[in-house]
């Protein structure tokens, strides 16, 4: 017994010298990617796929840190708040980083608490209909809900989520009033349209495609103006902006953030890893395997970009929120 | 199908299969053994592992941890009457008691073939009846969803004898606190006192470990003796094994939580935690003894521990005919599903119906890898219970903090010990804590079909449910039926006499 | 038969709700028994009953009693704690629209809904009117004589009372002591108050399980725990975890 607790003292003792002898530079130790998720989702899958890469690349292990609740302000105000030391950056979407801070009283500024590292991908909404129903393109849609307030039945994923917002942009843009269903979730969601209760749904692509193929679905429109043109099966869907409704432009983006306060060289180091890992082919067979496309936008870039989108949103909520 | 059937077995016939789903089973089952950690968790680390495997591997290993962590959680809910996941919590009611009889180890097994036998029976009739489930699955809306809970509620309260109003007491404020955060409908938050952690809601693991943990641990503190078995328990019988005719007397109940749990795993949205409570209420409730029922009874164990296993195998039915997950894990696996190139929809059995068929076979075999499995990892668990408490009670507790701790930030940390301090003194007062997890889980399910189902009714629920809606409608009569039946029952009695129940 | 506080007699408010049916059961005094423990006085009501050990255990004279009534320390308790429900509750449920923040959205319906107020003060309402009822039972249960305070109870509460400040310090420290120092000092406090006194089987103990647990957390399991926001102490601790990596090759 003694032995042994001299050896564990030798060996506390041997530890404490390891560290007085490297000044090492950034990073020196773990950096933690916050996810303001639950385990399982999207952000936590793809979080698996890119970590051991950037960890490659940055040459400290990168680790996952899962804080979800407070509808994604919990992970976001704890990094708005942490050591801007560059150990702690955040992985979300832009719903959380530019819509969900301005619904409410945050403890953070939304636009300056953060500056970007980068931008993984974006993808666009589509508008799906159950094949039942009576209309089959968006002017259709959009007369047959003028003819019948309140009867269509359009079902989200939760209010300011990232089905939520092209919806309410919609809604808005086509002057129209239909009865807005909420969803805990993109599943549920998806299994309301196909049982018939709900009429429409903003959902992404990978989700509808094996419902579209077995003709459960029908697509009527992809928001935004660029179409899917390389796309199998999407590629004749009208974009938002063909059938005149160009503010209907809402993207989910991923992003990676970091506190504000880090230093420029440190974000600097983090912009140029997250380059160098874009042009990794390792990084786009990943994201190919889950079944998701790159769309890479650099820091620098997503920082004037995320400007403009906040004032945008920003309307947004003015105009739909309750007052 | 036969001919699929054929091919599949053929995929099994490889033993490295099995050594991944044991690898999956054993860690599933230390994971969920941990308070706080969840099998969600686990799965999601462990996910790049089973993405450098094939499907055939990967898969089957990922569900091996998932099953693990069902049962792991019985553990901790009967050695020390801490839930290791949710799905235990109803183990906790009769589990510690057993413990202390010097039982454990007969409870331990019974949990383990309980668990086994529920979650292979179920995924063996997932298998046959995949297609009428996934029918069912889109007959199951927000109305059906909201009839059902208000339906499983009368009965688990029907059953729930001592507590009278004190257990109402309680459900009440669980669902109260089931309340605070966002709300489903218009997005405004509720009674968050401005605090950003609350937004989301309480998170569940905090408040499950603080209700569970501390008064535990408090209540072992406070008692002077010695372990967590009882004083006048022979140490020679303790830590005996589960006799076949012990086993034997609580086979119609394994049968009974079966068809339950199968039955809840098709409602969305209810879960492995009420089935399980179901399962308690039913075993109960048919019991020829129900008195036993509280005081350590071994047909309580096996009541839940079927249900909330069975509750797996219709589960898997809505995430792969439709490719939508149900819930968090089911979210997990669908993630691996598509990293392996299989796409969970309505193609999937044309496309790749033998592989499918593969791993839902593997799934029932998991059962019976777990059963090898799990007897010999029970006994370092039964006999570790033995130790002083000296040594298991900082454990405990370091463990539970780190459960929390997990989970995010020092905030759920203040959670945890309120809720702790506070469920320490109800439970003090002879306020039952079980309802309490009841009504908070259920609160916003309850509150969300509601509105749902008056939205899709445009205010006119009356004509909604009972003309457009029928199994809605069926099961809110049978709920009504069911109390009527009970006040009638009650009041049958002759006066002054007490109610044998 | 001795009634105790809580219990309600036959015809109470089980049907107005759906939660649960008030039941008074034969065999009360079952309650409460010795569980077979050295402590013949169980006060906890754990979730589904309290535990009859029933071959194995002799009924203390005393066990019996209590069944029948508490003591006056619990009573009381009972009291205060069943008037603190009714007012936080009574209050909840008349506030509640002040509590609804805003940040959801309006829409225009033709048909109304569910306020986001209804629910939630449905659910109040009944829990202040459950709770005035327990209260006067329990104010009952004090008028209506009590047998002599139980000897074992003030210790008990005593040494639960020590536990929870253990676990309250615990809890404070972990953030800036960090997971590792607090969890040692934990456990060493709770091993040495529940009797634990030999250094030799104590200090391996202390030192050896908070490190494991961080580490395997960390490392294998990839979930961070708090690291002491004191930098000295801090630094030890990254260099004992990055010396177990590199002797584990992790």
């Amino acid at each position: 017994m003694r032995t042994l607790r001299l050896l564990s003292l030798a060996a506390l003792s041997a530890a404490l010298v390891a560290p007085l002898s490297a000044r090492a530079e950034y990073p020196d130790r773990p950096i933690t990617v916050v996810i303001p998720l639950g385990a399982g989702g999207s952000h936590d899958l793809h979080a698996r796929g890119i970590t051991p890469i950037l960890s490659e690349i940055l040459g400290q292990p990168v680790v996952v840190s899962l804080v979800p609740g407070g509808a994604g302000m919990k992970g976001t105000t704890q990094v708005a708040k942490a050591n801007a030391d560059g150990y702690t950056i955040i992985f979300t979407h832009n719903a959380f980083d530019q819509i969900t801070p301005q619904t409410r009283k945050v403890e953070f500024d939304p636009l300056t608490a953060f500056k970007s590292v980068a931008r993984i991908n974006a993808s666009e909404p589509l508008l799906a209909a159950r094949s039942g129903v009576p209309y089959k393109s968006v002017p259709e849609l959009i007369d047959y809900a003028k003819k019948n307030p309140g009867k269509v039945n359009i079902g989200h994923t939760g209010v300011w989520g990232v089905g939520f917002i092209p919806t309410m942009q919609f809604i808005k843009a086509a002057g129209i009033k239909v009865n807005l269903i909420p969803h805990t979730g993109g599943g549920p969601a998806m299994r309301a349209v196909l049982a018939g209760e709900d009429d429409l749904t903003f959902g992404f692509v990978t989700q509808y495609r094996p419902h579209y193929k077995a003709g459960k679905l029908v697509m009527l429109a992809l928001a935004g103006d660029k179409p899917l043109k390389d796309d199998p099966d999407f590629n004749g869907v009208k974009t938002m902006t063909q059938v005149g409704y160009p503010n209907v432009d809402f993207t989910m983006d991923r992003i990676f953030m970091a506190p504000a306060g880090v230093p420029a060289d440190r974000l600097a180091k983090l912009r140029k890893a997250f380059d160098d890992m874009n042009k990794s082919p390792k990084f786009h067979a990943f994201l190919k395997s889950i079944g998701e496309k790159t769309d890479y936008m650099s820091g620098a870039d997503y920082d004037v970009y995320r400007t403009k989108r906040m004032k945008q949103f920003a309307d947004l909520i003015k105009e739909v929120g309750s007052k | 199908m036969l001919a699929t059937l054929g091919q599949s077995i053929e995929l099994l016939l490889r033993w490295d299969i099995y050594l991944y789903i044991s690898a999956g089973l054993v860690v599933g089952m230390f994971v969920g053994a941990m308070p706080g950690l969840t099998t969600i968790l686990a799965m999601a680390v462990l996910l790049p592992i089973s993405f450098k495997l094939e499907p055939m591997l990967g898969i089957p290993f990922l569900i091996g941890i998932y099953k693990g962590g069902i049962y792991g959680g019985s553990i901790p809910a009967i050695l020390v009457g801490i839930p290791g996941t949710g799905a235990s919590i109803a183990t906790t009611i009769e589990g510690p008691k057993l413990t202390r009889q010097g039982k454990g180890r007969k409870a331990l097994e019974m949990a383990l073939y309980a668990s086994v036998i529920g979650d292979a029976a179920s995924d063996i009739l997932t298998l046959l009846l995949i297609g009428l489930i996934a029918k069912i699955i889109l007959l199951i809306g927000p109305p059906e969803v909201f009839a059902i809970i208000i339906f499983s509620l009368i009965l688990i309260a029907s059953v729930s004898g001592e507590s009278g109003i004190k257990g109402a007491i309680s459900a009440c404020i669980g669902v109260g606190l089931g309340f605070v955060g966002k709300e489903s409908v218009d997005g405004e938050a509720r009674m968050t006192f401005g605090l950003d952690a609350l937004v989301g809601g309480i998170p569940l693991i905090p408040l499950v470990i603080g209700i569970f943990a501390l008064p535990e641990v408090l209540e072992a503190v406070e008692s002077r003796a010695r372990s967590f078995i009882g004083e006048t328990v022979d140490p020679r019988k303790s830590g005996e094994p589960l006799r076949w005719h012990e086993f034997k007397k609580s086979i119609p109940t394994i049968i009974r939580s079966t068809w339950i749990g199968t039955g809840i795993g098709m409602v969305p949205g209810v879960g492995q935690v009420v089935a399980a409570f179901i399962g308690y209420s039913a075993a109960k409730r048919a019991s020829k003894h129900p008195e036993t029922f509280g005081k350590g009874e071994l047909d309580g164990i096996a009541g839940p521990e079927a249900a909330n296993n069975a509750v797996n195998g219709p589960t898997l039915v809505p995430l792969l005919t439709l490719g939508i997950p149900g819930d968090n894990i089911t979210a997990i696996l669908l993630g691996a599903f598509v990293a392996h190139g299989m796409r969970p929809g309505p193609q999937i059995f044309n496309e790749q119906g033998a592989l499918v068929y593969a791993i839902l076979i593997a799934a029932v075999l998991a059962n019976v890898l777990f059963v090898a499995l799990a007897y010999v990892l029970l006994k370092p668990f039964a006999k570790a219970i033995q130790l002083p408490k000296a040594y298991l009670v900082p454990a405990i507790l370091a463990l539970a903090f780190v459960g929390t701790l997990s989970t995010g930030s020092a905030s759920d940390l203040g959670i945890m010990m309120v809720a702790g301090m506070g469920a320490y003194v109800l439970k003090k007062l002879r306020y039952d804590l079980a309802p309490m997890i009841i009504g908070f889980i259920l609160a916003e399910p309850i509150e969300l079909r509601l509105s749902q189902s008056i939205l899709y009714a445009r205010g006119d629920l009356a004509n909604f449910f009972f003309v457009q809606r029928p199994i809605a409608s069926f099961f809110l009569l049978a709920g009504i039926a069911w109390v009527v039946a009970m006040i009638y029952y009650r009041y049958r009695r002759v006066p002054g006499q007490p109610v044998i129940r | 038969m001795g009634t105790r506080t809580g219990i309600p007699d036959g015809n109470s408010i089980g049907n107005r709700r759906s939660q649960t049916a008030a039941e008074p059961r034969g065999g009360e005094a079952q309650r409460a028994l010795s569980d077979g423990t050295q402590d013949s006085e169980r006060d906890g009501a754990r979730a589904g009953g309290d535990g009859s050990d029933a071959p194995a255990v002799a009924l203390s004279a005393e066990a019996v009693e209590q069944a029948v009534a508490p003591s006056p320390l619990m009573a009381g308790l009972d009291v205060a704690v069943a008037a603190a429900i009714a007012l936080v509750a009574a209050t909840l449920t008349i506030a509640m629209p002040q509590l609804i923040a805003s940040g959801g959205i309006d829409t225009e319906r033709d048909f109304a809904t569910l306020s986001s107020a209804l629910i939630p003060r449905m659910a109040f309402g009944i829990l202040a009117l459950l709770s005035v009822v327990v209260l006067l039972q329990a104010v009952q249960a004090v008028r209506g004589g009590i047998s002599r305070p139980r000897s074992e109870e003030g210790g008990r509460l005593l040494r639960a009372g020590v536990a929870m400040l253990i676990a309250v310090a615990y809890a404070s420290s972990v953030t800036w002591l960090g997971y590792i120092l607090s969890t040692m000092l934990m456990t060493a406090a709770m091993a040495w108050y529940l009797g634990l006194r030999n250094p030799l089987a104590f200090v391996p103990g202390v030192i050896v399980i908070p490190v494991t647990i961080r580490f395997v957390f960390e490392r294998l399991l990839l979930i961070s725990l708090p690291r002491s926001s004191i930098e000295q102490i801090g630094v030890v601790e990254d260099a004992v975890l990055r010396f177990l990596s590199q002797l584990l090759f992790v």
